[in-house]
C-alpha cells in the first residue's frame, strides 16, 4: 500500500479515463468558443474599392443573414447583424439600376478572432471571395486618424482607485 | 505464534527481557511506573519513538521468525493490535464507522475511474455487517449504530478493542490497561471477551494495575520492575499479596532509614469533601481526605488514577467540584487567585508551562508571584497610591533562597530558561517559598531531574515542613520518595483515595493499596 | 421540566436565527413592500448566492472552519468572466467557457491556500481570511497591470482606454441572466428559473452524495480529530486540501452564476464582498464554525437577503433616510459574523462542563 509507485501504476485505467476526461474538456471549451463566440457584423452598402476595382453601391438589396428577418439596404446603408459561431448563410436580393432582380445566396465565414467586420455588399454580388469582401471593422475615428475618445477622455476614465479594491459594503449584492 | 522472545542491552530502561508466548495466551504484565512494560510495547509495535531513540537490541520472533517493525503499520500487518489508555475514537462516528474508520468497504463507480479511489462512496450495510461482525466476536453487547459521544466508558473501550479484532489478520491483540477507566461490571464484561478471544486462538498481553483480573484471566504473569523481568509466575498459582511484593520490589531491609515518628498536630487544617476533578489524563471522581495542621502528608498512586488532579483541581487549574475548607473557611473552587490569596501555595508538576516565567530572570520568577498576591517586596508612595518595586529587597531575598537550596546559576539576573531542570525546580520551590504559605502543594518535585537535585529537593522541603511548621502536601509518583519525607501517605486509585497508611508501613501495603484492593480484600 | 430545558437549549442553539426572523417580522409591516415583490426578490437572491454559499459545506465537514478563502475562487471565476467577455463568447456557453477556465485556476489558488491552511493548523479562519486579503493583490496586480501586456486581451469592453489593465465595471449584457432565461415559468408574476433551480438541486446532491463517499466520510474524520484519523492511515493533510480545493471550485462557478444574474462585473471588489455575504448568510441560517448543513444555506439565504431588501426601506420610512437602514444591514452582516464566532466558543466551553458533570455524577450515583 505505501510502495512505491511505478511506472506501471502510473500508467493504469484511471490515467488514461482522467486523460481522455480532460483531452474531452478542452475539446469542449475549443468547441465552446466557437460555438459561442459572438461576431458583430456590420453589412455595409456603399461603393468601395478593392485592389483597384471599383464596386458600386447597390441600388436596393433585401438581406437577411441565416434565414432571420430580412432587412432593405439602399445606397450608403449600414446595419449590423450580431451571430454565433463562424459560418453563415446570406441572402441577398437586389436590383440593378434597371431595376432587374437578382437573388444570390451564399455561404460566409467570419474570421475566428474577429469580433467585429465588415460585409461589403457590392463586393459580395460581384462575386468575389468572403476573404475579400469581409474585412477587419475600424471604426472611423481611427481611420481618420482622429482621437476621440482618447486622451484627455481617456485619462478621465476611470482608473480602479483604493476604495474600489477593498470595496465598500454598501453595495448591493 | 510460537514465540515472541526479546533481549535488549545497553539501555537502562530495558534490560534484558525474554518471554514467549503462545497462541492463543493470555499474558499479563504488570508492573510499577516505568518498569518499562510501555517502552516493552512500544518496541513490539514498532512505534516511532523507538527508532528515533536509536533503535533496540536484541531479537522479536514471530513463528520462529525475526521480525523488525519499522512502523506501527508493519506491526498492524503482521498482525499485532494494541489498544491504548487513551482511547483513539471520533466522537461524533458511530460504533461502527470508529471500528472500521478508514478500512470501509466500498461501491466501485465510475466517477472513481477519474477523481480516484475515495470518490467511491461507501456500503453502509456492508459497514454494519462487518462491525456487528466484529462485536460478535468479541462477545460484548454494543449497538453498532450509538454514537461514541453518547457512549458509557466501557463501550468506547470495546468499541476501540473491536476495531483492532476487526482487521482480518490480528493474532496478537496488547491491551493497556483497559480496566482502569471501567466500572467494575464493565470490566466483567471485558474480563469475559478477553477469554473468547483467547478461545478463538487469538493472543493476548494484558497490562493492568489491577492484579485480581490477571488472577482472573491469565494464563501467565510477567512482573517487571526497574527495566527488568523479575518473575515469570503462573497465574494459577500465584496471590495478589505474592505479585505485589515483586512489584514493589525492593526488600524492605535495604533501605536504613531514620524512623521519626512525629505526633501529629490534631486541629485539621484542610478538610476535602466529595471532589471531583476534570483532569485529562488524571480524572478525580470522590476524593475525601482530612490534612492535619504541620503535617507533610504525602500522596501517591499509578499515574493515571487521580493524585495529579486532586491539587491542580483544588488550585483551579482544571474544572473541578466538592467542597474545600480551610481552616474552617470554605474554598471556591475554581479560582486560583482565592486560593493563594487564602495562603495556599501550588508548585505544579508542569514546570515549564505553569510554573516558571522562562524568559524572565531569577529574582523575577521568585519574586513576582509574591509581588502581585500579596504587596511584597513594594515599597509605597504617596499613601500607597504609587507602588514601586523594591529592587533591594527583591535581591536579597533571591540570593537567600539561592543559596538556601543551592541554586546552581551565574547570578539572580539570570534567565530561568537557561537553568537546568533540577534548578528549575528549585526556582519553583523558592518562588512558592517567598509566598511564605501557610499550606503549600507540591506536585511531582523530582520528576524530570537527577539524583543528587532530587535528594536536595527533599531535603528543602523536609526542613521547610520541620523548621517552619508549614503543612506540605506532596504528590509523587514515587513512593521511596514519599516514604522518605513525609508522615503519612495517601494512596489514591481510581479517583479516589484507597486509604492512608503511615510512611513506615512496609511498601508491600502500599502497593496492594495501589492495585486497588483494600486490606481485608487481599487478606 | 425536562421540555423547558429543550425550548432553552433550542433557543440557545438557534439563536441567530432567531433575532433574524424577529428583525424581518418587524421590517416587512414597516418598508411595505408587496407580497408578490419580496417572493421573486427573494427567489433571485436564492438563485444569486446559493451555489456561493453551498461552497462554504466540505470545509466546515472537514473541520476547517468557515472558508474566508472562498474569496479565491470568486476571483478564478471573475477571471473567467473576464475572458468570455474579453473574446465575446456569449450565452450560456460563455459561461460554460469561464467555467472550465476557472477550474484550474481556483484549483490551483485553492491548492495553495488549503498548503497555507494545514501549516496554520487551529487558525484556519484567520489565515483564509489573511490569504483572501494576500491573494487580492496578487489579483489586482494581474488583473490591473497583468491583462493587456502580459496576457492579450484586447477588448474595448473590457480594457481600459491606456491599452492595460480591466476597467473598473464591465457590463456582462452578453451573458446577462442567460442560464435563467433559458427556460423559466412565470407563476402569479413570479419568474421562476427552471435551469437555474435544476442547477442548485444537482450541486445539493452532488454534497449529499459526496458525503456518503469515502472522501467525504474521511474528511469528516479529520474534522473532528487530525490525530485520531492519522493514526488510522487517513491522509489528514491531503484530505484537508482536498476540501479547500473543492470549496474554492465551486465557489468559482458560484461566483459565475451570480455574475451571470447581476449583469455587471465591479473588477475589483465583487470577490472581496462575496466572501463577507456569503458566510454571513450561511451563519444567519443557524450555522456554525463546526456544523452547516443544505438547510442551514437555504435558511439563511432567505433571511439575510429579507434583510438586506427590508432595511433601506423600513430605514426610510422609519427615520426618512435610506441611508441608515444600508447602514444597519452592513453592521449587522459583520455583528452576525462576530455573534456567531463568539458564541461557538462559548457553546464549546459550556458543553465541556457539562460533560465534566455528568461523568462526576455519573460516577457518584455508582458509588452510591
Amino acid at each position: 500500500m505505501n510502495g512505491k509507485k511505478t511506472i506501471k501504476d502510473f500508467f493504469n485505467l484511471s490515467f488514461y479515463v482522467r486523460l481522455a476526461v480532460i483531452l474531452l474538456v478542452i475539446i469542449l471549451a475549443v468547441f465552446l468558443y466557437h460555438y459561442g463566440k459572438q461576431h458583430t457584423v456590420y453589412i455595409d452598402n456603399r461603393t468601395i474599392e478593392i485592389d483597384g476595382v471599383s464596386y458600386k453601391a447597390l441600388e436596393w438589396a433585401e438581406v437577411s443573414v441565416d434565414g432571420g428577418d430580412a432587412s432593405e439596404y439602399s445606397p450608403r446603408t449600414r446595419r449590423e447583424a450580431t451571430v454565433q459561431r463562424q459560418k453563415h448563410t446570406i441572402h441577398v436580393v437586389y436590383e440593378d439600376e434597371d431595376f432587374n432582380q437578382f437573388e444570390i445566396e451564399t455561404e460566409f465565414t467570419v474570421p475566428l478572432n474577429e469580433t467585429q467586420v465588415v460585409l461589403s455588399l457590392p463586393a459580395l454580388v460581384a462575386g468575389l471571395d468572403d476573404s475579400q469582401y469581409i474585412t477587419q471593422f475600424i471604426p472611423m475615428a481611427q481611420q481618420l486618424g482622429i482621437n476621440v475618445g482618447g486622451g484627455a477622455a481617456a485619462a478621465a476614465e476611470e482608473i480602479p482607485t483604493e476604495e474600489d479594491m477593498f470595496g465598500d459594503m454598501t453595495a448591493d449584492f | 505464534m510460537q514465540s515472541v522472545s526479546k533481549e535488549y542491552n545497553g539501555n537502562p530502561v530495558l534490560k534484558d527481557v525474554n518471554f514467549t508466548l503462545k497462541e492463543g495466551e493470555v499474558l499479563g504484565l504488570v508492573g510499577e511506573n516505568g518498569a518499562g512494560k510501555s517502552t516493552l510495547m512500544n518496541i513490539l509495535f514498532g512505534m516511532d519513538v523507538i527508532r528515533q531513540t536509536g533503535g533496540y537490541g536484541g531479537r522479536i520472533l514471530i513463528d520462529g521468525k525475526e521480525v523488525k517493525f519499522a512502523s506501527p503499520l508493519d506491526a498492524l500487518k503482521a498482525g499485532i493490535g494494541m489498544v491504548h489508555q487513551e482511547f483513539s475514537l471520533l466522537p461524533g462516528f458511530t460504533a461502527a464507522e470508529n471500528i472500521l474508520l478508514n478500512r470501509e468497504p466500498e461501491n466501485k463507480s465510475v466517477i472513481s475511474l477519474v477523481f480516484g479511489q475515495r470518490a467511491n462512496t461507501i456500503d453502509r450495510k456492508t459497514l454494519q455487517k462487518k462491525a456487528i461482525d466484529a462485536i460478535t466476536k468479541l462477545g460484548v453487547s454494543l449497538d453498532p449504530d450509538m454514537l461514541v459521544s453518547e457512549m458509557p466508558v466501557g463501550h468506547k473501550q470495546f468499541t476501540e478493542i473491536s476495531r483492532e479484532i476487526s482487521k482480518s489478520s490480528i493474532r496478537l491483540l496488547v491491551l493497556d490497561e483497559p480496566t482502569a477507566v471501567l466500572s467494575e461490571k464493565e470490566a466483567e464484561m471485558l474480563l469475559k471477551a478477553i477469554k473468547n478471544l483467547s478461545a478463538q486462538g487469538i493472543s493476548v498481553i494484558f497490562i493492568t494495575h489491577r492484579l485480581q483480573e490477571i488472577l482472573d484471566v491469565c494464563n501467565k504473569v510477567i512482573v517487571m520492575r526497574d527495566g527488568r523481568i523479575i518473575n515469570e509466575l503462573d497465574a494459577a498459582k500465584t496471590s495478589i499479596q505474592e505479585m505485589a511484593k515483586l512489584m514493589v520490589g525492593r526488600e524492605v531491609a535495604s533501605s536504613s532509614r531514620e524512623k521519626e515518628e512525629r505526633k501529629l498536630s490534631d486541629s485539621i487544617i484542610m478538610s476535602i469533601r466529595n471532589l471531583w476533578v476534570d483532569m485529562p489524563g488524571e480524572t478525580v471522581k470522590n476524593v475525601n481526605l482530612d490534612v492535619h495542621k504541620g503535617e507533610f502528608l504525602g500522596i501517591g498512586g499509578l499515574a493515571g488514577q487521580g493524585k495529579i488532579g486532586i491539587p491542580n483541581g483544588i488550585m483551579g487549574l482544571f474544572p473541578s467540584g466538592g467542597s474545600v475548607t480551610l481552616n474552617g473557611k470554605n474554598i471556591p473552587l475554581g479560582d486560583t487567585r482565592a486560593c493563594l490569596d487564602s495562603s495556599m501555595a501550588f508548585v505544579s508538576e508542569d514546570r515549564r508551562g505553569v510554573g516558571l516565567l522562562l524568559d524572565e530572570s531569577l529574582e523575577w520568577n521568585i519574586a513576582f508571584p509574591a509581588m502581585q498576591i500579596q504587596n511584597k517586596f513594594l515599597k509605597k508612595y504617596l499613601g500607597g497610591l504609587v507602588k514601586w518595586r523594591d529592587q533591594g529587597a527583591i535581591e536579597s531575598v533571591t540570593k537567600k533562597y539561592i543559596q538556601q537550596l543551592q541554586i546552581k546559576c551565574t547570578s539572580s539576573k539570570q534567565k530561568a530558561k537557561e537553568l537546568s531542570g533540577g534548578n528549575q525546580q528549585k526556582i519553583c520551590l523558592a518562588k512558592a517559598f517567598a509566598l511564605e504559605p501557610k499550606l503549600l502543594f507540591v506536585s511531582e518535585p523530582t520528576r524530570g531531574i537527577d539524583v543528587g537535585a532530587k535528594a536536595l529537593v527533599l531535603q528543602a522541603l523536609k526542613q521547610y515542613n520541620r523548621e517552619l511548621g508549614v503543612t506540605i502536601v506532596m504528590v509523587s509518583s514515587e513512593l521511596e520518595e514519599l516514604r522518605q519525607c513525609c508522615d503519612r501517605i495517601a494512596i489514591v486509585t481510581d479517583g479516589a483515595i484507597s486509604g492512608i497508611l503511615p510512611a513506615s508501613t512496609p511498601s508491600e501495603e502500599f502497593g496492594i493499596l495501589m492495585v486497588g484492593k483494600s486490606m481485608k480484600e487481599a487478606k | 421540566m425536562k421540555k423547558e430545558i429543550d425550548i432553552k437549549k433550542f433557543l440557545a442553539n438557534n439563536i441567530v436565527p432567531i433575532i433574524f426572523i424577529v428583525l424581518c417580522l418587524i421590517c416587512i409591516p414597516l418598508a411595505g413592500y408587496s407580497g408578490q415583490y419580496l417572493v421573486s426578490q427573494i427567489i433571485t437572491r436564492i438563485m444569486r448566492n446559493s451555489f456561493l454559499v453551498l461552497s462554504l459545506l466540505i470545509p466546515i465537514m472537514a473541520g476547517m472552519g468557515l472558508n474566508f478563502g472562498m474569496t479565491l475562487g470568486a476571483m478564478a471565476g471573475q477571471i473567467g468572466i473576464i475572458f468570455i467577455t474579453a473574446w465575446n463568447v456569449v450565452g450560456i456557453p460563455g459561461l460554460l467557457l469561464a467555467a472550465i477556465i476557472a477550474t484550474p485556476i481556483a484549483a490551483l489558488l485553492g491548492w495553495f491556500c488549503g498548503k497555507m491552511l494545514n501549516m496554520a493548523k487551529g487558525r484556519e479562519m484567520i489565515t483564509s481570511y489573511m490569504i483572501s486579503f494576500f491573494m487580492n493583490g496578487v489579483y489586482q496586480l494581474v488583473v490591473l497591470y497583468g491583462m493587456g501586456p502580459v496576457i492579450p486581451l484586447h477588448s474595448d469592453q473590457v480594457i481600459l482606454p491606456r491599452g492595460y489593465g480591466v476597467r473598473n465595471t464591465i457590463d456582462l449584457i452578453n451573458v446577462r441572466q442567460s442560464v435563467d432565461n433559458f427556460w423559466s415559468l412565470t407563476i402569479a408574476g413570479v419568474k421562476i428559473p427552471l435551469l437555474t433551480i435544476i442547477l442548485i438541486a444537482l450541486l445539493c446532491v452532488v454534497i449529499v452524495w459526496f458525503r456518503k463517499t469515502k472522501l467525504g466520510q474521511d474528511m469528516r474524520a479529520v474534522g473532528q480529530d487530525m490525530e485520531v484519523a492519522r493514526e488510522a492511515g487517513i491522509k489528514v493533510e491531503r484530505t484537508r486540501i482536498l476540501a479547500i480545493v473543492i470549496s474554492t471550485i465551486f465557489a468559482a462557478y458560484g461566483m459565475i452564476l451570480y455574475l451571470s444574474n447581476m449583469g455587471t462585473l465591479n473588477t475589483y471588489n465583487s470577490h472581496s464582498q462575496i466572501g463577507m455575504f456569503s458566510i454571513a448568510a450561511l451563519l444567519v441560517g443557524g450555522a456554525s464554525v463546526s456544523r452547516a448543513s443544505i438547510k442551514n444555506v437555504f435558511l439563511g439565504i432567505i433571511l439575510f437577503h429579507l434583510m438586506f431588501i427590508l432595511a433601506p426601506q423600513a430605514g426610510r420610512e422609519l427615520m426618512g433616510q435610506a441611508q441608515i437602514g444600508e447602514f444597519f444591514r452592513v453592521f449587522i452582516s459583520y455583528g452576525v459574523i462576530t455573534l456567531s464566532l463568539v458564541l461557538y466558543e462559548i457553546r464549546e466551553r459550556r458543553e465541556k462542563a457539562e460533560s465534566a458533570k455528568a461523568i462526576a455524577d455519573q460516577q457518584k450515583e455508582e458509588r452510591a
